[in-house]
């Protein structure tokens, strides 16, 4: 690894080089000073103790003509090769800005800053950009491989997106091949504590390392053994090394962690997680030269996100990656809007009722010999057309029927009467499907299809001739499509701008009505564009129903995707609507138990020993936390009924101690004898089974406000005294140590606190100190 | 009792803390408590001006004067470069030290109304050849008369020895101070302390668990901000935040979890760390203690030593509950916390009361059979050589005990040896057949001392008149290894007479004492004249600098 120029270490003017022998001393005493300060850091400790070790070095070469030189030179290399190495990030940064076509003056003024350069240089830089395509394709396997495996289908798209052969890709590939990736059943990957990450970063720097493989020297495809030998080796060859410097430190630091980190597949996923999303350092740089006001414009975003995509991230991934990247930076994102997708709906077929017209053609008679008969025949018609009401018209043709039939000469005219009483039918009719119509129409018109509906079913039902019948079924199957249209219309409105459980609903409605409906296909691959979305939901969801319990909830939602479903996501659901069955399961069993505790009513006891047998028998059980829950709240419940008898003890023992205590108020005791009061209960009766460290009996005599007084306080070992080794003494109930104030600092490193106790038992005299943490109890005083 | 013997006093001059205790009246180890009344010090100077403030005052103070304030100087001990400055006035770490020293003498004084001279210090055992020459210089520059440097472990389990020394036993000593860790097996028998073998890194200890705390509060405070400054770039977010961890370690040693909140530029960011994510960040630390343990079992293995009866856990780290549970799931053995504190300083009292014992017998031996006897030769030795009769001996306990008041068979107990290995390995700078450069050892680790090696060197010259040889400090067991392998500690010029040919022999010996420390004799083997060596050890304050740091260090009164 290459040593640090010492211009650069010490901060001295490389061009033109510095060569006062005072200023360079000077410089190497401030920069001593510097590194012996900082050599206990808890991050760059190890930095300095590197620095403070090449002083001597340092020295020499600094006040070497010749040595000083070439190290100026080599710092003028430096910064020139230290510019270059800036381009790429440079180059990825302007790659987004000029995301929008152009690249502003004040975000050249930014990238300057940012990267240390003139503004001229970033804007030669920008002209001089080529588009150059960096094979990134490493890095996405990486990336791929963080879950410790790939699939064919990875591979596949890797290959279609680099122009290559999944061979050539496989030859990269250092991990096993599934067919499915079953990453569904798998939580994400546990990554190792950012600062542990850090720390290796670090310690990787010191010794010019890029990861742990690298530092043991073995490939990334090298399995757990391997690996833990190599460390085991590894801190051997370095527990060789006699210098005590940092590189060793740091070296063994490394190997104390490549135990941690290759313990377990699973520690060792993590880190390997950790180290694909290191690379997405260079990403972040992108973010931060985008949120340049605290926003990402809607422009960069969707540059960002193909950026994230680049590295190997699913779409979604990316969105997630950048918005909590930003939401951790309090940036706010603007996602750009989706332009309105353009439904290729079908216009919407004008409604024109299609006018019947029915040509009229007039007989003309033929009457020559029977001039008279025609004449009378005439003349009932013209009577007939007189009329105004059709069946009247029919009535009178009928008659000349009946006068007339079976008579040859007025064969003629009876078929000419019975002809018109036909037509007369048919016109009637025809009236009546019009009307009809009509009014369908002005409903049709104001969109009520369904009213529409009803009115031809109704004109159906009074038997029309089959040619009308015929058009009017026509007519409802033109309802039907409009009433089809309308509802699928609803439903895009509704998948623009809906909710993706209201999407899924509005769907299902319309399938339901319109199983056969034009657009059921359409909305049949609808619903299969938003499987994703609507998983999301539903994940969301589950997750409010899980916090409320409410587990028949959760299993209908479950089961609503999978019903609907048939992806990763709903393998996913299965599994967990199987354990909602099993929660709805056992909340029977719970509540079944409960009703049991119920049933005992006062017993408190049998209750609690119906859950504890309960729980010994089926230690597993899922529900052990409630019924925890419930076993302290029945302990609660004993423990007020104990505390009440153990005040009616205390108060007969009170009346046995004399007149020294005697009761002052509610809950206070006086004793005579010394002026003090004390609580007549401890801590261990009001606050039953919990016993208390030195702090906590601090804060609970400090929260006392027994008898109406709030001045209670610790009370000192000598006052204890005075009330349990002194005869009469304060009544008791069971041995008990209390608590005093007398405490002493037992070491100043703040490890131990010491305090005096007093046991309440009149024959154990002595005074023991005790450890603030030990639990104890105490009994409050006031007074004095 | 009417007469009482020098009082010699252990010193636990440790990284974070330090202590002082003396043997009393009735032969019992008591640590005297400092002028804040606290047992322990913490070892952290504050340059205030024209004060220097030693212990919880110095500690404190870190927070608001950052600059001014040196923590864990004992993790430079040895490192020649380490400066630290103050008003254009530079400090060795050496000098640094003496402050704290000095601060525990001041105040045994005060409340023993008795001077502290002389003093036995503990060091790790790991500690090389240069930092135990440091530790002695530092309490040189105070003004103690150091009657031995000794090692910790050794020192707790004489400690622990002192409790119970009928039976005899193997202890396992691991001991996780607040800087360095060291893990040493040790044979406990009436007759003996016996140390077999030793290891550890001097660069590991309880601060490194707080520096995990430390690196992931300044991550969590980037994370609640968003921002991407590094805080510790602040001395005091540095130093305020090395306190919090410090206490949230020992809160969480007691505590499920412990609440932190980090200030920062106006900013404030609250958590809570639970115990669970602390063992996460620090479990390669652990880790890398059951190694070590490991690696020296395998060496106490090829020494002989297959088992031990028990593990005593000492250092304040070692209260931390994931040290017991991880050590007892990987050896299988429930560990004891033996006095974490103090066991060190009083074993080093209890060690020192042994020697001023030894020595008030010798002088009564010595008036008794009116032979003159060297007060440093040890009384053991003595009666295995027969210069003094086991008669002498009984006689001149049983006066002692009655003039001290100390029970007899406390008295015959400074008959208890205290055998130590060598943590490192040493050698010098030889050419190997290819005429490359290589190290030579001499002495391999854990190799029992006193011990002394002989060893001829050839003049390359006619009439050469300088040998150079460099002296190399290891840790491998191997006897050649190349020279970037070791550390050079020491170089001594030979001053050869004149007239001596080409390949004559020069022979040189080695003597490396119980304390570590190493001594070098050379002699021309013709007419046996003395060769003048000239012991140069860069890595420790020396010469002029040495003397002013006495001068400034006698002038000072520490607060």
């Amino acid at each position: 690894m290459e040593r640090e120029n010492f211009y650069i270490l010490l901060d001295l003017s490389v061009d033109p080089p510095e060569t006062n022998p005072k200023t360079i001393e000077a410089a190497i005493a401030e920069k001593q000073a510097d590194w012996s300060r900082l050599r206990n850091h808890p991050s760059k400790g190890l930095q300095a103790q590197k620095y403070i070790t090449l002083i001597p070095e340092i020295r020499q070469v600094m006040s070497d003509v010749r040595l000083r030189e070439k190290e100026a030179q080599s710092a003028r290399d430096h910064f020139l090769k230290d510019k270059e190495s800036k381009y790429p990030a440079i180059d990825s940064n302007i790659d987004i800005l000029m995301g929008k076509g152009f690249v502003a003056k004040e975000e050249i003024i930014r990238l300057a800053s940012v990267h240390g350069l003139s503004e001229s240089e970033i804007q030669s830089r920008i002209t001089a950009k080529k588009e150059e395509k960096f094979g990134k394709i490493d890095q996405q396997i990486r990336l791929r491989m963080a879950k410790g495996y790939l699939t064919e289908a990875e591979i596949e798209r890797l290959a279609k997106r680099h122009n290559l052969k999944t061979d050539e890709i496989k030859l990269r590939i250092h991990c096993p091949v599934r067919k499915n990736g079953n990453a569904k059943n798998e939580p994400p990957p546990r990554q190792l504590d950012r600062s542990i990450e850090k720390a290796l970063r670090d310690n990787l720097k010191i010794i010019g390392k890029t990861s742990l493989y690298d530092f043991l020297e073995l490939p990334e495809s090298a399995d757990l053994e391997q690996l833990q030998e190599a460390a085991v080796t590894k801190k051997k060859t370095l527990a060789a090394i006699g210098k005590k410097s940092a590189d060793l430190t740091a070296g063994n630091t490394l190997a104390g962690h490549c135990f941690t980190v290759f313990k377990t597949e699973e520690s060792r996923t993590a880190y390997d997680v950790g180290l694909a999303k290191s690379k997405l350092a260079e990403l972040d740089s992108d973010i931060d030269i985008s949120g340049i006001n605290g926003r990402i414009r809607p422009e960069y975003y969707e540059i960002l996100v193909q950026k994230a995509m680049d590295f190997g991230m699913e779409k979604e991934e990316a969105k997630r990656y950048i918005k909590e990247y930003c939401k951790r930076k309090k940036w706010s994102v603007e996602v750009p809007h989706h332009k309105k997708r353009r439904q290729l709906i079908a216009g919407v077929v004008a409604l024109t009722l299609i006018a019947v017209v029915i040509a009229a053609g007039w007989m003309t008679l033929n009457s020559q010999r029977a001039e008279a008969r025609k004449t009378a025949f005439a003349d009932l018609i013209r009577k007939v057309e007189q009329e105004q009401s059709p069946d009247s018209r029919v009535l009178m043709l009928q008659h000349y029927i009946r006068n007339h039939q079976g008579q040859n000469e007025f064969s003629e005219f009876v078929e000419d009467a019975r002809r018109r009483i036909d037509q007369y039918y048919a016109r009637l009719a025809e009236t009546a499907f019009k009307d009809k119509m009509a009014s369908v129409d002005v409903l049709a018109q104001k969109d009520e299809y369904e009213a529409a509906k009803a009115v031809i079913a109704d004109y159906l039902k009074s038997n029309p001739p089959p040619s009308f019948a015929q058009k009017a079924a026509a007519e409802i199957s033109n309802i039907d499509r409009q009433i089809e249209n309308r509802d699928f219309n609803a439903v895009s409105r509704v998948m623009l701008e809906g909710r993706a459980d209201e999407k899924i609903e509005a769907i299902r409605v319309y399938l339901e009505t319109h199983p056969k409906g034009a657009h059921a296909a359409q909305a049949k691959q609808m619903r299969n564009d938003i499987s994703t979305e609507y998983y999301i939901f539903v994940k969301n969801a589950l997750y409010t129903r899980e916090a409320d319990m409410d587990w028949s909830g959760c299993a209908e939602l479950a089961k609503n995707y999978i019903d609907l479903y048939d992806n990763s996501y709903s393998d996913q659901l299965q599994q967990q609507l199987a354990l909602y069955k099993e929660k709805i399961r056992q909340d029977r069993i719970f509540s079944a138990l409960k009703q049991k505790a119920e049933d005992f009513g006062q017993d408190y006891r049998a209750a609690i020993k119906m859950y504890r047998d309960y729980l010994a028998a089926y230690p597993d059980v899922t529900f052990s936390d409630r019924i925890a829950e419930e076993i302290n709240s029945l302990e609660y419940r004993l423990q007020e009924k104990k505390t009440a008898e153990a005040e009616e003890e205390i108060e007969k023992l009170l009346y046995q101690s004399g007149d020294r205590f005697t009761r002052k108020s509610e809950g206070v005791i006086l004793d005579k004898r010394t002026g003090l009061m004390w609580a007549l209960h401890d801590s261990s009766i009001s606050l039953p089974d919990t016993c208390l460290s030195h702090k906590e009996a601090e804060a609970y005599v400090d929260g006392l406000t027994t008898g109406g007084y709030s001045d209670w306080r610790l009370p000192t070992a000598d006052e204890l005294v005075a009330i349990y080794k002194q005869v009469p003494y304060f009544p008791t109930l069971g041995e008990k140590w209390y608590w005093t104030s007398n405490s002493y600092s037992s070491y100043s490193d703040g490890w131990r606190k010491v305090i005096d106790t007093i046991t309440s038992s009149p024959d154990n005299k002595g005074m023991e100190r005790r450890d603030s943490f030990e639990c104890g109890t105490v009994r409050a005083v006031r007074g004095k | 009792m009417t007469k009482s013997i020098k009082r010699i006093f252990g010193i636990d001059l440790g990284t974070t803390y330090s202590s002082i205790a003396y043997v009393d009246e009735y032969g019992k180890a008591v640590i005297v408590p400092n002028a804040e009344n606290e047992r322990v010090t913490p070892s952290v100077v504050f340059f205030d001006e024209d004060n220097i403030v030693v212990g919880e005052v110095a500690k404190e103070s870190a927070k608001l004067y950052p600059n001014e304030v040196v923590s864990f100087i004992k993790r430079s001990m040895g490192e020649p470069n380490f400066l630290f400055e103050y008003n254009g006035e530079h400090y060795r770490p050496e000098e640094i030290s003496a402050y704290i020293l000095k601060k525990l003498a001041q105040d045994a004084r005060q409340q023993l109304g008795e001077e502290v001279t002389d003093v036995v210090i503990t060091c790790p055992a790991y500690f090389g050849i240069n930092e135990r020459e440091a530790t002695r210089k530092a309490g040189e520059i105070t003004g103690f008369n150091v009657r031995q440097i000794i090692n910790e472990p050794t020192s707790a389990a004489i400690a622990y020895g002192s409790i119970d020394s009928t039976e005899n036993r193997v202890v396992l000593v691991y001991d996780l101070g607040g800087g360095t860790f060291d893990v040493t097996m040790i044979a406990i028998s009436k007759e003996a302390v016996e140390v077999i073998c030793t290891g550890g890194d001097h660069n590991l200890g309880g601060k490194d668990w707080d520096d995990r705390i430390v690196a992931y509060l300044v991550e969590r405070f980037q994370q609640e901000t968003g921002t991407n400054e590094d805080i510790l770039d602040d001395p005091d977010t540095w130093q305020d935040l090395q306190l919090s961890a410090e206490k949230a370690k020992k809160i969480l040693s007691q505590r499920p979890k412990t609440p932190i909140s980090i200030t920062h530029g106006g900013q404030r960011v609250k958590l809570l760390l639970e115990r669970e994510k602390f063992e996460e960040l620090t479990e390669d630390l652990l880790d890398r203690t059951i190694d070590f343990t490991r690696e020296m079992l395998q060496a106490a293995k090829e020494k002989g030593h297959d088992s031990f009866d028990e593990i005593i856990l000492v250092g304040g780290a070692t209260r931390m509950p994931q040290v017991s549970e991880h050590i007892s799931k990987a050896f299988g053995i429930t560990p004891k916390v033996f006095d974490p504190d103090e066991a060190v300083a009083k074993g080093a009292a209890i060690y020192g009361w042994k020697l001023a014992l030894n020595d008030d017998l010798i002088r009564r031996i010595s008036e008794k059979t009116k032979k003159n006897i060297d007060r440093i030769e040890n009384i053991t030795e003595l009666i295995d050589r027969k210069e003094i009769s086991a008669e002498a001996f009984r006689e001149a306990a049983q006066e002692l005990a009655a003039d001290t008041g100390y029970t007899l068979p406390s008295v015959e107990n400074a008959l208890q040896r205290v055998i130590n290995v060598t943590s490192k390995s040493f050698g010098i700078v030889a050419h190997n057949p290819h005429n490359e450069e290589i190290v030579f050892n001499l002495v391999l680790r854990n190799t029992g001392v006193p011990i002394k090696i002989r060893k001829n060197f050839y003049t390359a010259a006619d009439n050469q008149r300088t040998v150079l040889i460099r002296i190399m400090e290891s840790e491998t067991n191997r006897i050649e290894i190349p020279l970037e392998h070791a550390m050079d500690i020491k170089t001594a010029v030979l001053h050869l007479p004149s007239d001596l040919p080409s390949d004559f022999p020069i022979e040189i010996t080695f003597d490396l004492n119980e304390e570590g420390r190493l001594l070098i004799m050379a002699e021309e083997t013709r007419d046996s004249q003395k060769v003048t060596v000239e012991v140069d050890t860069a890595s420790v304050i020396e010469g002029e600098e040495f003397e002013l740091a006495k001068l400034r260090s006698q002038r000072l009164v520490v607060h």
